[in-house]
Protein backbone atom coordinates (compact mmCIF):
# COMPACT_ATOMS: atom_id res chain seq x y z
CA UNK A 1 0.00 0.00 0.00
CA UNK A 2 1.33 3.53 -0.52
CA UNK A 3 2.76 5.29 2.34
CA UNK A 4 0.08 8.19 2.15
CA UNK A 5 -2.16 5.45 2.85
CA UNK A 6 -0.31 3.84 5.42
CA UNK A 7 0.16 6.79 7.08
CA UNK A 8 -3.58 8.17 6.87
CA UNK A 9 -4.65 4.49 8.24
CA UNK A 10 -2.50 4.97 11.45
CA UNK A 11 -5.16 7.96 12.30
CA UNK A 12 -8.17 5.34 13.24
CA UNK A 13 -10.22 3.00 10.94
CA UNK A 14 -9.27 4.32 7.21
CA UNK A 15 -11.56 6.60 5.16
CA UNK A 16 -14.64 7.23 7.68
CA UNK A 17 -16.98 10.34 8.85
CA UNK A 18 -16.09 13.89 6.23
CA UNK A 19 -14.56 15.95 8.51
CA UNK A 20 -15.56 19.22 9.76
CA UNK A 21 -13.74 22.84 9.82
CA UNK A 22 -15.88 26.36 11.07
CA UNK A 23 -13.84 29.38 9.39
CA UNK A 24 -14.38 32.24 7.51
CA UNK A 25 -13.20 33.37 4.84
CA UNK A 26 -11.45 36.72 3.73
CA UNK A 27 -14.46 38.43 3.19
CA UNK A 28 -15.84 37.38 6.70
CA UNK A 29 -18.26 34.95 5.46
CA UNK A 30 -18.60 31.71 7.43
CA UNK A 31 -17.57 28.75 5.34
CA UNK A 32 -17.42 24.76 6.46
CA UNK A 33 -15.76 22.24 4.84
CA UNK A 34 -19.89 21.47 3.60
CA UNK A 35 -19.48 24.01 1.12
CA UNK A 36 -16.92 22.15 -1.00
CA UNK A 37 -18.98 18.92 -1.56
CA UNK A 38 -18.58 17.52 -4.89
CA UNK A 39 -15.22 18.58 -5.44
CA UNK A 40 -11.75 17.20 -4.61
CA UNK A 41 -10.24 19.82 -1.39
CA UNK A 42 -6.16 19.84 -0.76
CA UNK A 43 -5.91 21.50 2.66
CA UNK A 44 -2.88 22.78 3.87
CA UNK A 45 -1.68 24.63 7.04
CA UNK A 46 0.31 27.55 7.20
CA UNK A 47 1.06 31.25 7.41
CA UNK A 48 2.42 34.00 5.35
CA UNK A 49 5.42 34.27 7.16
CA UNK A 50 6.56 31.26 6.86
CA UNK A 51 10.04 30.95 5.24
CA UNK A 52 10.39 28.15 3.22
CA UNK A 53 7.82 25.33 3.83
CA UNK A 54 4.73 27.25 3.37
CA UNK A 55 5.65 29.05 0.04
CA UNK A 56 7.53 25.86 -1.66
CA UNK A 57 4.02 24.04 -0.67
CA UNK A 58 1.68 26.90 -2.32
CA UNK A 59 4.38 26.65 -5.35
CA UNK A 60 4.23 23.10 -5.69
CA UNK A 61 0.08 23.16 -5.80
CA UNK A 62 -0.11 25.53 -7.92
CA UNK A 63 1.96 22.93 -10.32
CA UNK A 64 -0.26 20.92 -9.94
CA UNK A 65 -3.21 22.90 -10.49
CA UNK A 66 -1.69 23.73 -13.83
CA UNK A 67 -1.20 20.16 -14.67
CA UNK A 68 -4.68 18.87 -14.09
CA UNK A 69 -5.95 21.15 -16.81
CA UNK A 70 -9.15 21.31 -17.46
CA UNK A 71 -9.74 19.16 -14.06
CA UNK A 72 -8.58 21.48 -11.97
CA UNK A 73 -12.36 22.90 -11.52
CA UNK A 74 -12.90 19.68 -9.92
CA UNK A 75 -10.49 20.98 -6.87
CA UNK A 76 -10.34 23.27 -4.06
CA UNK A 77 -7.47 24.45 -2.29
CA UNK A 78 -7.81 25.35 1.12
CA UNK A 79 -5.12 27.41 2.80
CA UNK A 80 -5.61 27.67 6.55
CA UNK A 81 -3.55 30.16 8.60
CA UNK A 82 -2.27 29.13 11.99
CA UNK A 83 -1.49 32.99 12.31
CA UNK A 84 -4.67 34.78 12.67
CA UNK A 85 -2.82 37.48 14.69
CA UNK A 86 -0.72 38.56 11.80
CA UNK A 87 -2.09 37.13 8.35
CA UNK A 88 -5.42 39.61 8.18
CA UNK A 89 -7.68 38.81 5.41
CA UNK A 90 -5.93 41.03 3.03
CA UNK A 91 -3.00 39.72 3.42
CA UNK A 92 -3.74 35.92 2.66
CA UNK A 93 -5.72 37.28 -0.12
CA UNK A 94 -2.90 39.03 -1.76
CA UNK A 95 -0.53 35.87 -1.08
CA UNK A 96 -2.14 33.21 -2.10
CA UNK A 97 -2.96 35.30 -5.36
CA UNK A 98 0.65 34.97 -6.35
CA UNK A 99 0.13 31.45 -6.75
CA UNK A 100 -3.05 30.90 -8.04
CA UNK A 101 -6.08 33.26 -7.99
CA UNK A 102 -8.09 29.79 -7.36
CA UNK A 103 -6.80 29.11 -3.71
CA UNK A 104 -8.58 30.10 -0.73
CA UNK A 105 -7.60 30.70 2.63
CA UNK A 106 -9.25 30.48 5.86
CA UNK A 107 -8.77 32.50 9.13
CA UNK A 108 -10.89 32.51 12.46
CA UNK A 109 -10.14 33.04 16.18
CA UNK A 110 -7.40 31.23 17.80
CA UNK A 111 -9.79 28.93 19.22
CA UNK A 112 -11.58 28.00 16.43
CA UNK A 113 -7.66 27.57 14.35
CA UNK A 114 -6.67 25.59 16.90
CA UNK A 115 -9.71 23.32 16.59
CA UNK A 116 -9.57 23.12 12.86
CA UNK A 117 -5.66 21.92 13.54
CA UNK A 118 -6.56 19.03 15.81
CA UNK A 119 -8.87 17.88 13.20
CA UNK A 120 -6.38 17.56 11.20
CA UNK A 121 -4.05 16.39 13.59
CA UNK A 122 -1.85 19.35 12.39
CA UNK A 123 1.02 20.48 15.21
CA UNK A 124 2.40 23.95 15.69
CA UNK A 125 4.64 25.74 17.89
CA UNK A 126 5.18 29.52 18.08
CA UNK A 127 9.29 29.97 18.01
CA UNK A 128 10.58 33.93 19.35
CA UNK A 129 13.07 35.29 16.80
CA UNK A 130 14.53 38.82 16.89
CA UNK A 131 11.57 40.96 17.09
CA UNK A 132 9.64 38.74 15.48
CA UNK A 133 8.16 35.04 16.04
CA UNK A 134 8.16 31.99 13.53
CA UNK A 135 5.62 29.17 13.46
CA UNK A 136 7.19 25.71 13.37
CA UNK A 137 3.99 23.43 12.06
CA UNK A 138 3.37 20.21 10.29
CA UNK A 139 3.70 20.80 7.25
CA UNK A 140 1.25 18.39 4.96
CA UNK A 141 -1.32 18.81 2.41
CA UNK A 142 -4.21 16.71 2.84
CA UNK A 143 -5.98 15.48 0.27
CA UNK A 144 -10.08 15.00 0.99
CA UNK A 145 -12.64 13.43 -1.31
CA UNK A 146 -15.86 14.56 -2.76
CA UNK A 147 -17.62 13.79 0.42
CA UNK A 148 -15.34 15.71 2.68
CA UNK A 149 -13.60 12.26 3.49
CA UNK A 150 -9.87 12.19 4.25
CA UNK A 151 -8.07 10.15 2.12
CA UNK A 152 -4.52 11.37 1.20
CA UNK A 153 -1.47 13.10 3.10
CA UNK A 154 0.79 14.42 1.10
CA UNK A 155 4.38 15.31 2.88
CA UNK A 156 6.39 17.57 2.05
CA UNK A 157 8.71 14.60 0.70
CA UNK A 158 5.80 13.71 -1.98
CA UNK A 159 6.44 14.11 -5.77
CA UNK A 160 4.31 15.84 -8.02
CA UNK A 161 2.93 12.66 -9.53
CA UNK A 162 2.26 11.50 -5.91
CA UNK A 163 0.00 14.50 -5.92
CA UNK A 164 -1.85 13.45 -9.37
CA UNK A 165 -2.32 9.73 -8.80
CA UNK A 166 -3.90 10.34 -5.62
CA UNK A 167 -6.28 13.18 -6.75
CA UNK A 168 -7.34 11.02 -10.20
CA UNK A 169 -7.83 8.36 -7.30
CA UNK A 170 -10.65 10.32 -5.63
CA UNK A 171 -12.11 12.22 -9.23
CA UNK B 1 27.61 40.05 -11.91
CA UNK B 2 30.02 38.09 -10.41
CA UNK B 3 28.94 34.21 -8.89
CA UNK B 4 31.67 34.71 -6.50
CA UNK B 5 32.46 37.58 -3.91
CA UNK B 6 36.21 37.54 -2.72
CA UNK B 7 37.37 40.15 -0.56
CA UNK B 8 41.38 40.72 -1.78
CA UNK B 9 43.40 38.49 0.34
CA UNK B 10 40.68 37.11 2.20
CA UNK B 11 41.00 33.18 2.34
CA UNK B 12 37.11 33.56 2.28
CA UNK B 13 34.91 32.92 -1.22
CA UNK B 14 31.11 33.54 -0.80
CA UNK B 15 29.17 31.98 -4.04
CA UNK B 16 26.63 30.62 -5.89
CA UNK B 17 24.26 32.88 -3.49
CA UNK B 18 20.54 32.80 -4.80
CA UNK B 19 17.33 33.61 -3.27
CA UNK B 20 13.60 33.41 -3.35
CA UNK B 21 11.04 35.80 -3.96
CA UNK B 22 8.67 36.54 -1.48
CA UNK B 23 4.89 36.90 -2.55
CA UNK B 24 3.52 40.68 -1.47
CA UNK B 25 3.30 41.36 1.95
CA UNK B 26 5.46 38.10 3.20
CA UNK B 27 7.78 39.81 5.95
CA UNK B 28 10.27 37.10 5.45
CA UNK B 29 13.09 35.99 2.99
CA UNK B 30 15.45 33.21 2.82
CA UNK B 31 18.80 33.55 1.11
CA UNK B 32 21.44 30.89 0.48
CA UNK B 33 25.23 30.31 -0.52
CA UNK B 34 28.38 28.62 -0.14
CA UNK B 35 31.18 30.19 2.11
CA UNK B 36 34.28 28.23 1.06
CA UNK B 37 37.14 29.03 2.94
CA UNK B 38 41.29 28.22 1.97
CA UNK B 39 42.54 29.16 5.34
CA UNK B 40 42.55 28.62 9.28
CA UNK B 41 39.03 27.88 10.67
CA UNK B 42 37.17 31.18 11.02
CA UNK B 43 33.62 32.12 12.20
CA UNK B 44 30.68 33.49 10.59
CA UNK B 45 29.34 36.20 13.44
CA UNK B 46 26.85 38.58 11.82
CA UNK B 47 24.84 38.38 8.33
CA UNK B 48 23.63 42.41 7.30
CA UNK B 49 21.04 43.23 4.34
CA UNK B 50 19.70 46.96 3.91
CA UNK B 51 16.73 44.97 3.07
CA UNK B 52 15.65 43.64 6.10
CA UNK B 53 15.42 44.84 9.64
CA UNK B 54 16.64 41.91 10.80
CA UNK B 55 19.00 39.17 10.03
CA UNK B 56 20.67 36.05 10.92
CA UNK B 57 21.60 32.82 10.14
CA UNK B 58 19.36 29.68 10.71
CA UNK B 59 18.78 26.02 10.53
CA UNK B 60 16.18 23.59 10.00
CA UNK B 61 15.90 20.31 12.30
CA UNK B 62 13.41 18.14 12.85
CA UNK B 63 11.72 17.64 16.38
CA UNK B 64 9.00 14.93 17.23
CA UNK B 65 8.28 14.92 13.37
CA UNK B 66 8.10 18.99 13.55
CA UNK B 67 10.16 21.05 11.05
CA UNK B 68 11.33 23.48 13.41
CA UNK B 69 14.24 26.30 12.73
CA UNK B 70 16.74 27.74 15.65
CA UNK B 71 19.28 30.60 15.16
CA UNK B 72 22.67 30.23 14.37
CA UNK B 73 24.54 32.74 16.30
CA UNK B 74 28.13 31.65 15.47
CA UNK B 75 28.54 29.71 12.34
CA UNK B 76 31.90 27.78 12.36
CA UNK B 77 33.76 27.39 9.18
CA UNK B 78 36.20 24.82 9.12
CA UNK B 79 40.12 25.20 8.10
CA UNK B 80 39.96 24.58 4.24
CA UNK B 81 36.73 23.64 4.68
CA UNK B 82 33.08 24.60 2.92
CA UNK B 83 29.81 25.38 4.55
CA UNK B 84 26.55 25.36 2.39
CA UNK B 85 23.76 27.44 3.17
CA UNK B 86 20.79 25.60 1.10
CA UNK B 87 17.46 24.82 1.16
CA UNK B 88 16.47 22.47 4.25
CA UNK B 89 19.53 23.38 6.35
CA UNK B 90 21.12 25.90 7.01
CA UNK B 91 20.13 29.46 5.20
CA UNK B 92 19.85 33.04 5.79
CA UNK B 93 16.46 34.43 7.18
CA UNK B 94 15.75 38.29 6.12
CA UNK B 95 13.13 39.49 8.46
CA UNK B 96 10.89 42.30 8.62
CA UNK B 97 11.44 42.91 5.01
CA UNK B 98 11.49 46.08 4.07
CA UNK B 99 9.99 45.34 0.19
CA UNK B 100 9.52 42.05 -1.12
CA UNK B 101 12.00 39.87 -3.34
CA UNK B 102 11.53 40.51 -6.40
CA UNK B 103 11.96 38.05 -9.30
CA UNK B 104 15.25 39.07 -11.42
CA UNK B 105 16.21 41.54 -9.32
CA UNK B 106 18.82 41.36 -6.68
CA UNK B 107 20.33 42.89 -3.17
CA UNK B 108 23.04 42.88 -0.92
CA UNK B 109 24.07 41.01 1.40
CA UNK B 110 27.40 41.10 4.39
CA UNK B 111 28.39 38.38 6.05
CA UNK B 112 30.89 39.43 8.82
CA UNK B 113 33.20 36.73 10.19
CA UNK B 114 35.12 37.07 13.14
CA UNK B 115 38.87 37.10 11.30
CA UNK B 116 38.37 37.28 7.68
CA UNK B 117 36.26 40.54 8.47
CA UNK B 118 33.22 41.96 6.21
CA UNK B 119 32.32 40.22 2.81
CA UNK B 120 29.68 41.79 0.59
CA UNK B 121 28.01 39.45 -1.77
CA UNK B 122 25.02 40.35 -4.35
CA UNK B 123 22.11 38.00 -4.44
CA UNK B 124 20.18 37.70 -7.16
CA UNK B 125 16.49 36.66 -6.40
CA UNK B 126 15.01 33.63 -8.34
CA UNK B 127 11.15 32.07 -8.96
CA UNK B 128 9.21 32.02 -6.33
CA UNK B 129 9.19 28.10 -6.33
CA UNK B 130 13.24 27.87 -6.98
CA UNK B 131 15.21 25.33 -5.20
CA UNK B 132 18.54 26.40 -6.29
CA UNK B 133 20.80 29.43 -7.94
CA UNK B 134 19.76 28.89 -11.44
CA UNK B 135 16.04 29.05 -10.13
Amino acid sequence: MPAAILEFYSWGDGPSEPLELHLRDWDGHERSLADFRGKVVMVYFGYTRCPEACPLELFRLSTVMKQLGAARARVQVLFITLDPDRDTPKLLKAYLNVFDPGFLALTGSADEVALASRTFHVTYVRTPVANDYFIDHTSVTYLLDKEGRLRFREPSSAALEDYLRDLNRLF
Amino acid sequence: MPLAAHAQGSPITITQPWSRATPPGAAVGAAYLDIINTGAADTLVGVESPVAADVEVHVDYEEGGLMRMRPVPRLPVPARGHVHLGSGGLHVMLMRLKQPLKEGEHFPLTLVFEHAGRILVQVPVRGLGAMGPTG
